[in-house]
């Protein structure tokens, strides 16, 4: 299967190991990715303008003819909405005028569901089977808006995914609630209240670790959960993995691979108890 | 074909502004014209009495009365001619009053050159008239009624005690639909099976109506006052004759137990069942999705009425009407992921509320929380759980609910005092005759009420919180309460789906069943002998279901009592040998009463005359009794005979919205110019593109056509396909170098008169910006040609 | 109605006509992951709006509290978009130059959209810092847990069809 791929700004930055790791996976399941010519930001949360914001997806959309992945659901959910509005004549007519090349349609795919797609139940490539392992699945927002691809309320695919792992999903309430992330900037009170409830949360639920398919979100979750804790006073510990990272560790690819040094919660006690379980 | 010509001064009101003798002398040098003459009041006995004189006299064959409105008098002169001996429908009027003398009474000369083109395409048309005869068909005295809910029920028995015999098929296996189910009902709080449970009785017992239960309908063909429908019984596995309903006996050793769809998930029942303790008839039935097949109820039963080896029974009936009472289905509440049905135990929808307080149903009358059985001390009712909801493709109230949380919430504040109640509301509707009061009632009772819609339920260690905002205050909620209560909307019955399209009936965006006119025909279906009743078209509650039911069996009885059906001769026709077989026309028929076997054929009974098959049809192979192509046109050629003003404007006036506006404009004395020249159809459906062309071949500088308002065609939507007709036309007409904009289509309501005569004062100023026909082709062609025709 | 006409119909050009039909039922505030921050809460936000009272709607905090989650898009029952309205709303103040800490920092994004067609976050905190020195604290905090991992991008990656991207931002901007 060969897919066109749109990393995202911030696969240079803070996101790295959500690329890393997302290369690796598709190398791993024989997916070949081919990275978009020229890719421009997507606006993120921060372009107000909708026409604007969906001349920016277009333009991405534009430079291929093969289906679409990325691994960000800020970008994912940016590129659908953009292609659906995009069915209207009247916005298609006004974007196309000012692009260089000429949006015409476009499928877009989440890192998510090309491994579900790709990577069978009990599949052999699975060598390091995540067994016991208790995951929270984090969806965060925008992995399931607009509608349309998931229940914005109550998906199941992350589950459906960790249990492919044989990793456990606990019931977590708040696996839609928005991290905050958007506005982690401006308004960091705000933002910090809700990561760390989400976290909370998770550890609540008995997680050993919490997946997401959002760098955002990881970053709130991971990058930010030492800075929490000592804010609120309160200790969880719990590694937070981006799912490429966790579907990487099951098909046994190595640290480096997935970039798990450059998480901020280490993994390896989490990674230590699953090498243990499968040795048993 | 001698014609008379009779031109009425109808005293001052057209006298005071026509020239009564120049229109005389004009149409007695019209072709074929053997008589004609002016008459103070040609309605008046004196007047009445002139004409059919001259028939005698003069032999005429066909008459033209130029007066007033054909929607005022044309049934009079009908009357008129046809005691002379001639057949009523040798008659032509041309409105000269309404649409003349009324409406130019500033402009005497143009005007009466105006009446001249009235009276000659009047002249016109009427030498191509024909004898028609009305036909009379026998018809089936017998009715089918589909859905045997409370709607269904009424309409049965008012037609079965009237005398016509009533088939009524229900799907279930037994009558009495949702309202059977139901506890205590609004406004007055008494027993809901009470009251219906004799009416289900009295159905099962009447001599008029064969009853066919856990029976669907699967065929239907023919139209009104003969429809052949064909179905089937399903097998219940248990003799209906032989089962005496005792059903202990043989579900006390059933060994499956399934949950019932009777009580909505809540309660259980076994493979081999009756649906309630006072289901019609009170018959087992064998639930072959259960049932194992280990025949111990076959044993246990003590009559040997359990007959695993049953077949389903087809059935095939001959009827004069039909009767669609397939009423509703709840909202699915599962789809609103947000409040947990389903997932969490303690979050109900109504009817499961309706089912624990009904004292037969699971609960024994208790209201208890499903997760622990316990008395539930806290209950939130949330309204509006799949209405007006745009989420769920449900913009429409369901009108009920409501009124059913009010209810539920105050049998359970009687039943128990102490239970803290809240119903969470957009906007209670209450509205109905002791409606109002009865939320007074339930205000006073000590129920709670905030409005909000709640936003999500959550559920933390089994106990369930409503989140939401309450609106009055501003301040956003967690509330937890013992039990949720979805007050689920209406959803037309998805099983009727079958017999939808076997009919032919349209739906209205809600999906629910189109009624003839929205207020005017309220159980009319658009197919003639159809009617529907109760909630399939809508939701409604039990008094109105009850109305419709009724309302529907009078209209039923009223169009089969005589037991024979008079057609009006107006239909469309097919000439054999031309029809391709395109299936165009049937495709364009609202009345589906076309079908293409071989050639296509027009079935008279069903066909309402709007002649949008015969405009449609490609190869002119459809034409109509009345209003025929050839009297169109014969109308527009003598209308665009004489060009006696510029812009001469050609229009085409529906008989029902625009026709009317354009008479109330003259009532209402709205002067406006006198360019236009009105032909009356049917609908604006039936204007064929080349009366359009013909027109403007022959030098009008426009042509107007006019229809009822979107959405408000009396057949349903011939002015969209009208609509689509002039846009195909106006691409070809551009394509030949003509400005489209000389064809416009227009809608008004006959209310609409102001409206009707600022469309043609528009159209004839954008007319006079484009110069006569022809204009615009002189830059290319280089002629000039004297009458402005097109080359 | 006194309010100002010409304000609510661009806020209905950019949000949608669906606007007019709120029915004023909550559920967006209630669905609202910052609801409890906000006043005026996203519901009054939508009925300022329609009532045409231009300087409540666009001088408050609601605006930039909202984290673009889209659940009260996903539930209104009215098929409203209530997260286009604060969008509308953030594209209006930033029109007509309003400035505070959270309008500049979606300045300064859409500059280096516009500017390189990506975001480089580094010199987008560099950035914000000089207008919000007190978002220092957090952000040398940030940078200790990323520079160590290698995950601070130093480089301003310029794409090569900056011109229409540029066109994108200005042309697609104005109506």
């Amino acid at each position: 299967m060969k897919l066109a791929y749109y990393p995202g700004c911030v696969s240079k930055s803070t996101g790295k190991e959500m690329d890393t790791s997302t290369r690796a996976v598709c190398r791993a399941l024989e997916i070949e990715l081919e990275e978009l010519d020229d890719w421009n930001c997507c606006g993120a949360t921060h372009v107000s303008n909708d026409l604007v914001a969906t001349g920016l997806a277009a333009r991405n959309m534009a430079q291929t003819d093969l289906p679409i992945m990325t691994a960000c659901s800020i970008c994912y959910s940016n590129l659908r909405a953009a292609a659906m509005r995009l069915e209207e004549p009247e916005t298609l007519e006004r974007v196309n005028a000012v692009l260089d090349k000429k949006y015409s349609s476009a499928k877009i795919h989440h890192a998510l569901d090309v491994i579900l797609e790709a990577l069978a139940e009990d599949d052999e490539r699975i060598v390091v089977p995540l067994k016991e392992l208790k995951v929270a699945p984090y969806y965060g927002c925008l992995l399931t808006r607009p509608t349309g691809q998931y229940s914005p309320e109550f998906p199941v695919v992350l589950e459906e995914l960790i249990k492919n792992l044989q990793a456990e999903p606990v019931d977590f309430r708040l696996k839609t609630l928005c991290c905050g992330g958007p506005i982690f900037m401006p308004q960091e009170k705000a933002a910090d209240d809700i990561a760390f409830r989400i976290l909370k949360e998770a550890k609540k639920a008995g997680a050993e670790v919490i997946v997401t398919v959002c760098p955002l979100c990881h970053l709130m979750l991971d990058a930010k959960q030492k800075i929490l804790e000592k804010k609120m006073g309160e200790k969880i510990e719990i590694p937070v993995l981006y799912v490429t990272q966790l579907v990487g560790i099951a098909l046994g690819l190595g640290p480096d691979e997935l970039g798990l040094e450059m998480n901020s919660v280490s993994p390896m006690a989490m990674m230590e108890k699953v090498y243990e379980k499968n040795s048993e | 074909m001698p014609t008379g010509v009779y031109v009425c001064h109808c005293g001052l009101n057209i006298a005071g502004v026509l020239n009564m003798e120049d229109l005389k002398s004009f149409a007695e040098k019209l072709p074929d014209v053997a008589v004609a003459r002016d008459l103070q009041f040609s309605c008046s006995d004196i007047g009445q009495e002139q004409i059919q004189k001259d028939i005698e006299e003069f032999k005429i064959d066909r008459v033209v009365v130029a007066a007033c409105s054909p929607r005022l008098h044309e049934p009079t002169f009908r009357r008129t001619i046809s005691k002379a001996g001639l057949n009523p429908y040798m008659l032509e009027m041309a409105n000269i009053r309404e649409q003349c003398s009324w409406v130019h009474m500033d402009q005497p000369a143009m005007a009466t050159e105006k009446a001249k083109d009235l009276i000659a395409m009047a002249v016109a048309k009427a030498a191509l008239l024909q004898p028609l005869e009305p036909e009379s068909i026998p018809v089936s005295k017998d009715v089918l009624v589909v859905g045997g809910g409370v709607a269904g029920i009424a309409a049965a028995l008012d037609m079965a005690d009237a005398g016509l015999h009533v088939f009524l098929v229900e799907r279930r296996p037994t009558i009495g639909g949702y309202m059977a189910l139901l506890t205590d009902v609004f406004p007055t709080n008494d027993c809901s099976i009470c009251v219906l449970g004799p009416k289900m009785s009295e159905v099962y017992n009447h001599p008029n109506i064969t009853l066919f239960t856990y029976a669907e309908v699967l065929g239907v063909e023919g139209s009104v006052g003969n429809f052949t429908v064909s179905g089937v019984r399903r097998a219940r596995y248990v003799d209906e004759k032989l089962c005496k309903g005792c059903i202990n006996e043989c579900a006390g050793v059933c060994p499956v137990e399934v949950p019932s769809e009777y009580d909505f998930g809540i309660g259980k029942r076994k493979a081999i069942y009756i649906p309630y303790p006072q289901a019609v008839p009170l018959v087992a039935c064998i639930d072959p999705k259960a049932c194992i097949g280990c025949a111990r109820c076959v044993e246990a039963c003590p009559v040997q009425a359990v007959k695993l080896d049953q077949e389903p029974q087809d059935f095939k009936l001959n009827v004069g009407a039909i009767i669609v009472a397939t009423g509703w289905q709840p909202f699915d509440a599962t789809r609103k992921e947000e409040y947990g049905f389903g997932r969490y135990r303690n979050v109900i929808t109504t009817l499961q509320m309706e089912r624990m307080l009904n004292a037969s149903g699971p609960t024994k009358g208790e209201v208890v929380r499903p997760s622990t059985s316990e008395i539930a001390k806290s209950i939130g009712f949330l309204q509006c759980v799949g209405s007006r909801d745009a989420t769920v493709g449900n913009l429409y109230c369901s009108r009920v609910c409501c009124m059913a949380s009010l209810k539920n919430a105050q049998l359970v504040k009687e039943k128990y005092p102490d239970t803290d109640i809240t119903i969470y509301y957009i906007d209670i509707r209450a509205c109905g005759e002791g409606y109002e009061e009865f939320y007074v009632r339930a205000q006073k009772l000590g129920i709670n009420f905030v409005r909000a819609r709640v936003s999500r339920i959550e559920e933390v260690e089994g106990e369930i919180f409503l989140i939401f905002e309450d609106t009055q205050t501003g301040e956003l909620k967690r509330v937890k309460h013992d039990l949720a209560v979805l007050s689920v909307g209406l959803e037309p019955d998805s099983k009727a789906d079958v017999l939808g399209n076997l009919l032919g009936l349209s739906r209205r965006p809600d999906r629910f069943f189109e009624i003839a006119h929205p207020k005017m025909r309220p159980v009319e279906a658009h197919i003639d002998g159809v009617f529907i009743a109760g909630c399939a078209s809508g939701p409604k509650e039990i008094p109105i279901s009850i109305a419709q039911g009724s309302g529907a069996a009078a209209k039923a009885i009223k169009l089969l009592h005589k037991g024979v059906l008079e057609l009006e001769p107006t239909s469309a026709y097919v000439d054999p040998e031309k029809c391709i077989k395109c299936k165009l026309c049937v495709d364009v028929c609202l009345q589906k009463a076309i079908s293409v076997k071989s050639p296509a054929y027009v079935d008279e009974a069903a066909c309402k005359g709007c002649g949008s098959c015969a405009a449609a049809c490609p190869v002119d192979a459809i034409n109509m009794r009345f209003f025929s192509d050839e009297q169109i046109l014969a109308q527009v050629r003598a209308a665009t005979e004489v060009k006696r003003e510029f812009p001469l404007i050609v229009a085409f006036l529906c008989n029902w919205c625009s026709y009317g506006a354009a008479d109330l404009a003259g009532t209402s004395r709205i002067q406006y110019p006198t360019n236009a020249r009105n032909i009356r159809v049917m609908c604006s459906a039936r204007v064929d593109p080349s009366f359009i062309l013909e027109a403007l071949r022959r030098g009008a500088d426009g042509v107007l056509i006019a229809g009822c308002r979107i959405d408000e065609c009396h057949y349903r939507d011939g002015n969209y396909q009208a609509l689509q007709r002039v846009n195909v036309l106006k691409g070809v007409l551009e394509k030949i170098g003509i400005d489209p904009g000389r064809v416009k289509i227009v809608w008004c309501a006959a209310s609409e008169g102001e409206i009707y005569a600022k469309d043609l004062r528009d159209f004839i100023g954008e007319l006079k910006a484009m110069g006569p026909i022809g204009t615009e082709l002189k830059g290319k062609t280089g002629t000039n040609n004297q009458r402005g025709q097109m080359p | 109605m006194t309010g100002d006409e010409q304000f609510k119909q661009e806020v209905l050009r950019l949000a949608g006509a669906e606007v007019l039909t709120c029915i004023q039922c909550g559920t967006c505030s209630a669905s609202c992951p910052t609801a409890h921050l906000m006043n005026p809460s996203i519901r009054k936000l939508i009925k300022l709006c329609l009532e045409g009272n231009k300087e409540e709607a666009l001088h408050n905090e609601t605006l930039w509290l909202c984290t673009s989650c889209l659940l009260c898009t996903v539930r209104c029952p009215r098929g409203i978009r209530p997260k286009a309205v604060v969008s509308a709303l953030k594209d209006i103040a930033e029109r007509e130059g309003l400035r505070s800490k959270d309008a500049d920092y979606e300045q300064f994004f859409l500059k280096q959209i516009k500017d390189y067609g990506r975001i480089a976050e580094l010199a987008l905190t560099g950035e914000f810092l000089l207008v919000f020195p007190q978002g220092a604290v957090q952000s040398m905090q940030m940078g200790l847990e990323l520079l160590p991992r290698g995950k601070i991008g130093w480089e301003i990656e310029k794409i090569k069809g900056r011109d229409e991207v540029k066109r994108i931002v200005e042309e697609l901007r104005e109506k």
